[in-house]
């Protein structure tokens, strides 16, 4: 196997020696520094990830999360500084620096409707938009509400469509990143790591599309302020709140109805986000929760709040929640059956920020996230009580420090501490109450150099560690890019990722996931990647980006079904090793009444595990060699606008059953399948195209827009998997398909 | 200014042309490479302590599209040896009954609590089968005399208690209706009266634990009823256990078999017997 971490350490050795010479020798204070916050106009949101640039020189920045940014080191003379965000009109303001001193310039941009007329776009322009990092993609809100759903637009069902990005199934919105696992991903939720990121078994994401403001994916070849999965990172951060003005907007769909409402709050601001199923209500009031043959009683709902305050000018404090639960009820009188399935998340944070200089900018995060699925039932006297929980209590720092406009320098650490629980009762006997308390603590440095106009590398190192392993790990993370011409970038990157937790999970049924943290006896789950990529500009509506990687997994874990006495953890899994590899290319319009994308990915992915397969390597189900997808949206006239997914993958991979055989326990008569090489066969090739239509409306002074989505408009029945009865003689195959047609109406209106 | 976008489009064009090469390569469906499917020995076999041997049930696999039945599968002529306890048991093919071979029953050849047995099987055409389990030690179910005789049916739990096996602490619970002679299947069992219930139904395994909850809806019939503790070894409760859970993908199961598949398993087993009445 190859080994990247000699080459890591070196890289930033050189890093930090040669580094940091233009900033030594410097007199302290002998700089004239330009920083300050890009908001938005109408609401007052940060702008994250903006870009300033000072016209004539190679001088700039990017505002990071909360919207800030800082150029130290602006020699004295007169320049126009540009600040500039994708969406929003471009900002000049002309500065005389005519000594050595802090310039605040805090900027509020106005959003533009991007039509081709507007295109102005100059190669220099282009050249400033670009981010050291690969495989990153950041998507808004915003975009997601013009893709076609069932019912609800989803934050997960839009990822799946990027390249390298796939689905379990139409029924899952679990994110599998080039070769991983939906729970090697680290997700965040303003910070703060949700464990269970589905709604309805799955079937949608916990992100409620009209809280979300951004949300950044990374693919691959993430830096080192991020850490303990193996990977991929989806880092989703809510709005703010509106600090100009108070209003709300809400939703009806077939499937929910969502409310939102925010406004300005003494010097800040707030804001609400909800929504609420409706299935149990229409069941109950039809009746067809009573009787014989009852239906179940579902719903979800979730909500998202915000409140920020600033203290001052330098001083920032913002109180986040999110609370969302799934419910099923299910009631047989005649057989005095009840059962209640009860999951769900449950996240709070208070964030501080403050500035202690215009080029040393902080974050102190306290959060906190439960997730807890439960099942009690009672049949007649009969009880059960099956209830997972993960706690997670994080105190997290990050400071950033631009030393020079050559060096933008990130530290930080996180520390976790986690409460695993697992019970199991049934009748007055509890069969399992198991705790596990770990902690995980990591440090990180990372440093974004920029060597000249055309070069710039982030070297980085993440230090972990986990207290029930006893293990310390250092994970070193590269990237870097070539400006080869203004409108071709060349890009790289590699890592060294370590995950601390496994997670006991059922792929087409997410409500019993049970979380395990590995232990002394386990080694550490591990991933390595180099990612290679090319991002041009063929014009100024179209960018292009074509992306290679290589990535392996050591130490993963795959959860034994015939563990037994297993009082240690690292009995309950098997451990093997993995590959990954594969192109993606990345077609995207972005301006214009035609927008969207086209990606496309050839993949290869393989698990090796000595107690599967008689040790040889497989294909596991995600292993889609081809994946294509188109997302279309046109704007026709002022008022409509018709949008379009179309995507065509290869088939999953299933295990064969090659023959039967009988083999019966004292107590009953069984049979079984026998299993060919696992997954060694693949379904028919998946395709779908979903439309929607949506049409801007105002009535009696509410602006709103009606719209109507046809989910598998071909009514293309994809296969779910192969189902083997074995009641039948001989044993009956069928295709289990998944979801057929499916039109959805509402409307969305803002008040 | 002119290089650049001439550099710029080679290298767009070199993007395309790599993709669309890498496409061509692979090809745009998958080629599947069929898995040949090879015929298995399979062994059923449970040992359980101060008793005979029941039965070793030696069959084969069959194909996935083949009509099968046990005596369909069965393998005949098959040398079946159970040794053990410094006695090497060769056992022989039951008459009307294929693939059931069976000990020659003497007192010689009951089966030893905390005794470790291995069966050999090798079947006609050569290929041989082998597999070793420990028998765990006998316990008994607590005041099973004080147990009332009869009970009545009532939808609730059924409590049970018994001392540890010693060896080995996995339990499963079963209830048996013995009374074949009449067919009185509780009405409203769960709603399902349509088909025919099984005579004999199990509860849940009971890891390191000596009392049950056995649940009204294990019991089916009314009439002689067998309440059941079975302690079961490693192979046993491996199965047992890799019978549960659903999943969409084909159940894989693991054994304990050398050369092929199968288990071989033992246990120790206690039991009372009631009436019940509605």
């Amino acid at each position: 196997m190859f080994s990247i971490k000699p080459i890591f350490a070196g890289i930033l050795l050189a890093l930090i020696i040669v580094g940091y010479s233009p900033v030594q020798g410097r007199p302290e204070g002998a700089r004239a520094t330009l920083s300050g916050y890009l908001r938005d106009i109408t609401n007052g949101e940060p702008l994250p990830f903006a870009n300033v640039r000072i016209m004539g020189t190679p001088i700039g920045a990017s505002t990071n999360m909360s919207g800030y940014y800082a150029i130290p080191d602006v020699p004295l003379g007169n320049y126009t500084v540009r600040f500039s965000l994708i969406g929003y009109k471009d900002f000049t303001r002309d500065l005389s620096v005519d000594s050595l001193r802090d310039f605040p310039l805090n900027v509020d941009l106005v959003p533009k409707a991007i039509v081709v007329s507007e295109v102005v776009v100059s190669a220099e322009k282009i050249a400033e938009e670009k981010n050291i990092q690969t495989s990153r993609i950041v998507v808004q809100a915003k975009d997601l509400a013009l893709m076609p759903a069932v019912g609800e637009t989803d934050v997960f069902r839009a990822l799946q469509l990027l390249p390298g990005v796939k689905a379990a199934s139409d029924i899952s919105s679990g994110l599998y990143v080039r070769g991983g696992g939906p729970d090697q991903n680290l997700i965040l939720l303003d910070g703060t790591v949700l464990y269970n990121p589905s709604h309805l078994f799955g079937f949608f994401s916990t992100f409620n599309n009209d809280a979300v403001k951004d949300i950044e994916l990374f693919k691959g070849g993430f830096p080192a302020e991020y850490g303990g999965r193996l990977s991929a990172v989806l880092n989703v951060t809510n709005k703010d709140g509106d600090r100009v003005s108070t209003h709300g907007k809400g939703s009806i769909s077939l499937i929910s109805s969502r409310l939102t409402g925010e406004g300005p709050l003494g010097n800040g601001s707030w804001f609400l986000s909800g929504r609420r199923t409706y299935f149990d209500r229409l069941v109950a009031l039809m009746g067809l929760d009573k009787g014989k043959d009852p239906l179940p009683l579902y719903y979800f709902y979730d909500a998202n709040g915000k409140v920020n305050q600033n203290i001052g000018d330098n001083d920032r404090i913002s109180f986040v929640g999110y609370i969302g639960q799934d419910n099923l009820d299910f009631n047989q009188t005649d057989n005095q059956i009840n059962v209640n399935l009860a999951w769900g998340n449950t996240t709070g944070a208070i964030k501080y920020t403050h500035i202690f200089t215009p080029t040393l900018f902080s974050n102190f995060v306290v959060t906190a996230s439960a997730f807890k699925t439960g099942l009690t039932a009672d049949f007649s006297g009969s009880s059960a009580q099956f209830e997972n929980r993960v706690s997670d209590y994080s105190i997290k720092g990050d400071i950033d420090y631009y030393a020079a406009n050559e060096h933008f320098i990130k530290t930080g650490f996180w520390w976790s501490q986690y409460r695993f629980g697992v019970v199991r009762k049934f009748g007055g006997v509890t069969y399992y109450d198991i705790v596990f308390r770990p902690a995980l603590v990591s440090v990180y440095a990372q440093d974004d150099w920029s060597i000249d106009e055309r070069w710039s590398m982030q070297g980085g190192l993440r230090f972990e560690y986990q207290d029930a392993s006893k293990v310390m790990k250092l994970g070193p993370r590269f990237s870097a890019r070539y400006n080869m011409t203004d409108a071709i970038t060349l890009k790289a990157a590699a890592g060294v990722y370590y995950q601390y937790l496994n997670l006991v999970s059922n792929e087409a049924f997410s409500f019993f996931d049970m979380w395990v943290p590995i232990d002394k006896k386990m080694e550490t789950p591990r991933s390595e990647d180099v990612v290679l990529g090319i991002e041009t500009h063929p014009s100024p509506e179209y960018d292009l980006n074509v992306e290679g990687y290589y990535k392996t997994y050591a130490n993963i874990a795959e959860f034994k079904q015939e563990a037994t006495r297993a009082v240690e953890i690292n009995e309950l899994f098997d451990i093997g090793k993995g590959r990954a590899y594969g192109v993606e290319l990345f077609l995207q319009k972005k301006m214009g009444d035609l927008t969207g994308y086209i990606g496309y990915s050839l993949a290869w992915t393989y698990r090796n595990f000595e107690a599967i397969n008689k040790g040889n390597d497989y294909q596991p189900k995600y292993d889609r060699r081809h994946d294509v997808s188109l997302v279309a949206s046109y704007k026709l006239g002022e008022k409509w606008k018709i949008g379009l997914i179309y995507t065509y993958a290869t088939g999953q991979t299933y295990t064969q059953a090659v023959g039967r055989y009988l083999l019966s326990t004292r107590e009953r008569q069984n049979d079984e399948i026998l299993a060919g090489e696992r997954y060694n066969r693949r379904l028919e090739p998946y395709y779908r195209m979903d439309v929607s239509i949506t049409k801007h409306t105002s009535l009696w002074g509410v602006n709103g827009n009606w719209y109507i989505q046809v989910f598998n408009i071909f009514n293309h029945r994809n296969v779910w998997f192969k189902e083997i009865n074995t009641g039948e003689n001989p044993a009956l195959i069928t295709d289990v398909r998944l979801l057929p047609v499916i039109p959805t109406f509402g409307v969305d209106f803002e008040f | 200014m002119n290089s650049d976008r001439q550099l710029k489009s080679a290298i767009n064009g070199l993007c395309f042309a790599v993709l669309f090469a890498a496409m061509a390569i692979s090809g745009c469906s998958e080629p599947s490479y069929p898995s040949e499917y090879s015929n298995q020995v399979v062994v059923q076999g449970y040992l359980m302590a101060y008793q005979p041997i029941d039965s070793i049930v030696v069959r084969r696999t069959g194909r996935i599209d083949e009509y099968i039945t046990g005596s369909s599968l069965a393998i005949r002529g098959a040398r079946v040896i159970v040794s053990g306890n410094g006695i090497a048991d060769t056992l022989k093919e039951m008459t009307g009954f294929p693939g059931y071979y069976t000990s020659v029953r003497t007192p010689q050849n009951i089966i030893q609590a905390k005794t470790t047995y291995t069966l050999y099987v090798r079947v006609p055409d050569g290929r041989i089968v082998t597999a070793q389990t420990t028998v765990p030690d006998t316990f008994h179910i607590i005041d099973k005399d004080k147990f009332p005789r009869v009970i009545h049916y009532r939808k609730g739990l059924y409590s049970i208690d018994w001392t540890s096996s010693n060896t080995y602490s996995d339990y499963i619970t079963s209830v048996t209706s013995v009374d074949l002679s009449v067919e009185n299947p509780i009405p409203n069992n769960f709603g399902d009266n349509e088909t025919k219930p099984n005579r004999t139904s199990y509860g849940f395994n009971y890891v390191e634990k000596t009392h049950a909850e056995i649940p009204w809806f294990t019991f089916n019939y009314y009439g002689e009823t067998a309440l059941s503790v079975v302690a079961v070894d490693e192979n046993y409760y491996s199965f047992i256990r890799q019978l549960e859970g659903g999943s969409t993908d084909i159940r894989e199961i693991k054994y304990n078999v050398n050369g092929g598949l199968g288990v071989f398993g033992s246990g120790a087993l206690d039991s009372l017997h009631i009436v019940l009445q509605p």
